[in-house]
């Protein structure tokens, strides 16, 4: 289907509400009941997708590295450069939408092409990902899983016939339902989607979201068990003053965070800017690299990895070779990503992150025996650390620890540690890894990040004095036209009781004594309509709405609708706008 | 036909439901197919690789064995033999972190199996957890082993009671000791093994009645006589422990401190005046070598003291006051010990033993004669209380 078809078809033939007697049918399919079911069924098929996209990879694994890689192994160099030329093939000729992670691709599914997501790139995706995450490439299923959802979902949602807006809400269920199948997560991958896919904080599609990560994991749990993907060893309760270890953990976390997303920008917009040839042999120079790392000694950096997280937690490496693993991989993950080879930097990033904070917990226990953190409390919040500082995503972070270690007395070195991280991160590196990935792709979508940093502009902000003197109800026309007497202001406002506020002019009132109605109260005298109010902290936009009907409007107390805080014009809007627009950027 | 009217239907939501109903369960089917033919194949896989594993743990190469185990376990991760075959590989090659970790997983999911439990009670132990460690060794005890779990359960007692002899909890060793002898299978290895504990426990009657149903289930065991010997020694006994002791060493036994207890046990024999079947006239040849042997002994530890002998301080040295005593009673000892009354040659008897526990307190553990007059002093005071 094309991007021009998907905007041009009807609805799906859901029953018009009050058309009719209202059937228990009726009733349970009204579209937006039927999108939540329709959440679920998107989690389900996410789920299943997901058990065949990691029983896949599983299987090339073992076909391609062999059922226990050890360094030395032949096969190590020779599978990531031979199944890397075949994937380049793939990639470039059936399914060139496959590049990369997946995150940026959904993403501007959402913003740019109305949802919509071709099924031939799931298709591509999980054969491409599944082979060379298998043959070794330093690369995660977590993204491209997350891509298969979105784009399931999308194809679901176009045979339906949904409508533009629903279809393009679908993308982020789609996404939430194959990140949450592939990490064992469903409360992290809700974050993500919302921080990173859809970018901002949105309550309409929450409960789809919700509804479509859930069903994929129970899909995912049923099949391949509920076993978390680590086991974490008994997390003690920590004293403050290790707080000061973990900050430190945080600083050197941001840093090599820092290091590999400037590597991958720099090496990435370089290698795209070569001749399109060069693509069949970037993927197959990224396997050698990679597998020349495994045959020299250091298989774990070959793959996902999870296994060797697990191990790193539980003490099975010395801080030096962790430290050398946690280098290698930011090598390897390099050299695997910028080639353009289909798979995601979830895995790595934890990798690294496991890596780098028991390297750094093994260096803090040799210079301070007494610290009573295990090495792996260092990991799991070394994981959390690269996940603030490396993919900018600060509340995903801190949950997907939680939910990862299942130990909530975690959570202060954590918050400490990853707060350092993605504050360092921030101010060093102010573009995040995936709106870099964007912009070298030659699109701008909005982040969650860009969002908290614009300053919101509310109606306090445009707001006025209002005409004096204020008018009461009860007041006769003739005192009110005695009071406005020598007053500059054509429009006054009148306070009515017991609530709400109406408008007069000079001209009105005059009017009004020379009709003989001198003695009567405004409150009969003027015609019955109201004004609208606002209130003085709602977003200035909102006031557009009113500003154009009347002249002024009233901005009340929240707790006293009768208190005037001030007016707001039309004038005082654009002028506001025209302000702030004139300001200079950052 | 009318396509139009049929693609109408075929999108209604309550169509487009059942069919996305009709497609999941499908979709279950296959998938689980799929899983199910992936996971055999994996299993089949993974017990290639455990076996390897367990061969490599035989030849003690433990790290090769825990890169087999754990390549097993990534193939067949729910596998309850690999994750503690495993678990006991890291506890040997000193992985204990993460072999406990492994082990608590386990007693998570199985909390009565024996093995784990004797796995967590033995890490418990090694950290300095006395109480988990008594905890969980109690657990395997009492737990579900999947062979000979009653071989089993013997075992982690005796385990379980060395482990509190090791802490010096030796009443607490000698209950589970008690417990453990309720159903012992006619085992002279075994009776001996427990009789040993009851040895180090001190409970010498129990542990000389473990060695004796050794000895009657296996004559030629030399150090099951040995056993019973020190036992017997250690209650007293001393006309037993010589024979027990005598029949060990003839069986080729060799033991230092065996040795010395029955050159002790004869010196008893050969000193003790209360024996029933001694002639008068021996008795009282007994009781004048004893009381010699103590003037000798209250003079050498009264000068390696220091202890002025001509003190006539209000408050007199026992050991000094005795040895005053001695000398009172060593003329008439002298001169004619063969006609002394009875009462006198108790009076010289119980100085002589008075003389050798007190010299015992202040100069130290004595030896040969003087060690046999303090032993039978010790049986004198058994028989009297």
């Amino acid at each position: 289907m094309s991007h021009s078809a998907v905007s041009s078809v009807e609805g799906p033939n859901f029953p018009k509400t009050g058309s009719a007697p209202e059937s228990l049918l009726h009733v349970a399919f009204r579209e937006e009941r039927f999108f939540l079911v329709l959440s679920i069924f998107i989690g389900l098929f996410s789920g299943l997708a997901v058990v065949c996209f990691r029983i896949a990879i599983d299987w090339s694994r073992i076909a391609l590295l062999g059922p226990v890689p050890q360094p030395h192994q032949l096969r190590l160099l020779i599978a990531p450069l031979v199944v890397s030329l075949f994937v380049a093939v793939l990639v470039i000729h059936i399914f060139p939408a496959v590049r990369g992670s997946g995150v940026n691709q959904t993403k501007a599914a959402l913003y740019i092409y109305n949802g919509y997501i071709p099924f031939r790139t799931a298709v591509g995706k999980f054969i491409t990902a599944a082979l060379a995450i298998g043959a070794g490439h330093s690369l995660g299923p977590e993204d491209p899983s997350l891509q298969i959802g979105a784009s399931l979902a999308s194809a679901i949602g176009r045979y339906l016939r949904l409508s533009r807006e629903r279809l393009r809400l679908l993308a982020p269920v789609g996404a939430a339902a194959g990140l949450a199948a592939a990490f064992n997560a469903p409360i992290s991958a809700v974050l993500f989607v919302i921080e990173e896919v859809i970018g901002r904080w949105s309550a309409g599609i929450l409960g789809s979201v919700v509804l479509s990560a859930i069903s994929s994991v129970v899909v995912v749990r049923f099949f391949l068990g509920s076993e978390p993907l680590f086991r974490i060893p008994a997390v003690g309760l920590i004293r403050p003053q290790e707080l000061l270890a973990y900050a430190a953990l945080g600083a050197i976390g941001a840093f090599a965070a820092i290091i590999f997303a400037k590597g991958i920008g720099f090496f990435r917009s370089r290698l795209k800017a070569l001749p399109r040839w060069t693509q069949y042999f970037q993927p197959a120079i990224a396997g050698a690299l990679v597998g020349f790392i495994g045959y020299l000694g250091a298989p774990q950096v070959m793959g996902a990895g999870y296994g060797f997280m697990d191990q790193a937690m539980h003490n099975q490496f010395t801080w030096k070779m962790l430290a050398l693993l946690a280098v290698m991989k930011i090598v390897a993950t390099t050299a695997s990503f910028v080639s353009g080879t289909p798979g995601g930097m979830f895995a790595p990033t934890l990798f690294v992150g496991a890596m780098l904070g028991g390297a750094v917990g093994g260096v803090e226990h040799i210079f301070f025996p007494t610290l009573t953190g295990s090495i792996a409390t260092y990991a799991l919040v070394g994981m959390g650390v690269l996940f603030a500082a490396f993919l900018r995503v600060p509340m995903t972070s801190v949950f997907m620890v939680l939910e990862v270690s299942g130990n909530y007395s975690i959570i202060v070195p954590v918050i400490v540690a990853n707060t350092i991280a993605y504050v360092i991160s921030r101010s060093l590196q102010p573009t995040p890894i995936f709106d870099l990935l964007t912009r070298q792709d030659g699109l701008d979508l909005p982040s969650l990040e860009e969002q908290r940093e614009e300053s919101v502009l509310r109606v306090e902000d445009a707001m006025q004095v209002g005409p004096l003197p204020l008018l009461e109800d009860n007041e006769t026309v003739a005192e009110a036209t005695q009071r406005v007497q020598g007053s500059q202001a054509d429009l006054y406002l009148v306070r009515l009781h017991p609530t709400g506020w109406t408008s007069v002019t000079q001209e009105l009132l005059s009017r009004l004594n020379s009709e003989g109605k001198g003695e009567m109260t405004l409150g009969t005298a003027l015609p019955t309509g109201r004004l609208p109010y606002l209130h003085p902290d709602l977003p200035l936009e909102m006031a557009l709405r009113y500003v154009y009907q009347e002249p002024i409007v009233p901005v009340v107390s929240r707790a006293d609708f009768g208190k005037l805080e001030g007016v707001i014009s039309r004038e005082a809007v654009l002028n506001k706008y025209t302000v702030v627009s004139r300001e200079p950027q950052d | 036909m009318d396509f139009k009217k049929l693609d109408e239907v075929a999108h209604k939501p309550p169509v487009v439901l059942v069919a996305l109903l009709i497609i999941a369960i499908v979709g279950f089917a296959a998938v689980h197919r799929m899983v199910n033919r992936f996971e055999s194949r994996q299993g089949v896989l993974a017990a290639q690789i455990f076996y390897t594993g367990l061969s490599q743990q035989r030849n003690r190469n433990f790290e090769t064995a825990i890169a087999d185990f754990r390549a097993a376990l990534s193939y067949d991760p729910n596998n309850y033999t690999y994750e503690l075959s495993l678990a006991k590989a890291l506890v040997a090659s000193e992985h204990y972190e993460e072999a406990e970790s492994y082990l608590m997983g386990l007693a998570e999911r199985a909390p009565q199996d024996g093995d784990v439990n004797l796995q967590l009670a033995r890490l418990a132990g090694r950290s300095g957890k006395y109480d988990d460690a008594v905890r969980y060794f109690h657990r395997a005890i009492y737990g579900l082993w999947a062979s000979d779990p009653e071989a089993n359960r013997r075992r982690t007692r005796l385990e379980l009671v060395d482990f509190l002899l090791q802490h010096g909890q030796k009443v607490e060793a000698q209950s589970e000791l008690i417990a453990s002898v309720a159903s012992l299978p006619p085992d002279p290895e075994l009776h001996r093994a427990i009789a040993d504990r009851f040895l180090q426990a001190q409970d010498y009657p129990d542990a000389l009645n473990q060695f004796r149903q050794a000895i009657q289930l296996d004559r030629t065991s030399a150090s099951a006589y040995l056993g019973a010997g020190r036992a017997a020694y250690q209650l007293g006994q001393y006309r037993t422990a010589q024979r027990y002791l005598q029949t060990a060493f003839d069986k080729g036994a060799q033991n230092d401190e065996g040795q010395s207890m029955l050159k002790t046990a004869e010196l008893v024999l050969n000193a003790d005046p209360d024996r029933p079947d001694l002639a008068p006239k021996e008795r009282r040849r007994r009781i004048v070598a004893a009381f010699q042997q103590a003037g000798d002994r209250a003079e050498q530890c009264l000068e390696s003291q220091n202890v002025d002998q001509n003190s006539t301080a209000a408050v007199v040295d026992p050991l000094l006051e005795l040895h005053r005593h001695w000398k009172v009673l060593e003329p008439r000892m002298r001169r004619d010990a063969l006609r002394a009354d009875a009462y006198t040659l108790d009076d010289a008897m119980d100085n002589a033993i008075g003389i050798e526990q007190m010299a015992a307190q202040r100069c130290g553990r004595p030896e040969g004669l003087d060690l046999a007059l303090l032993l039978i002093g010790r049986n004198r005071e058994g028989a009297e209380r």
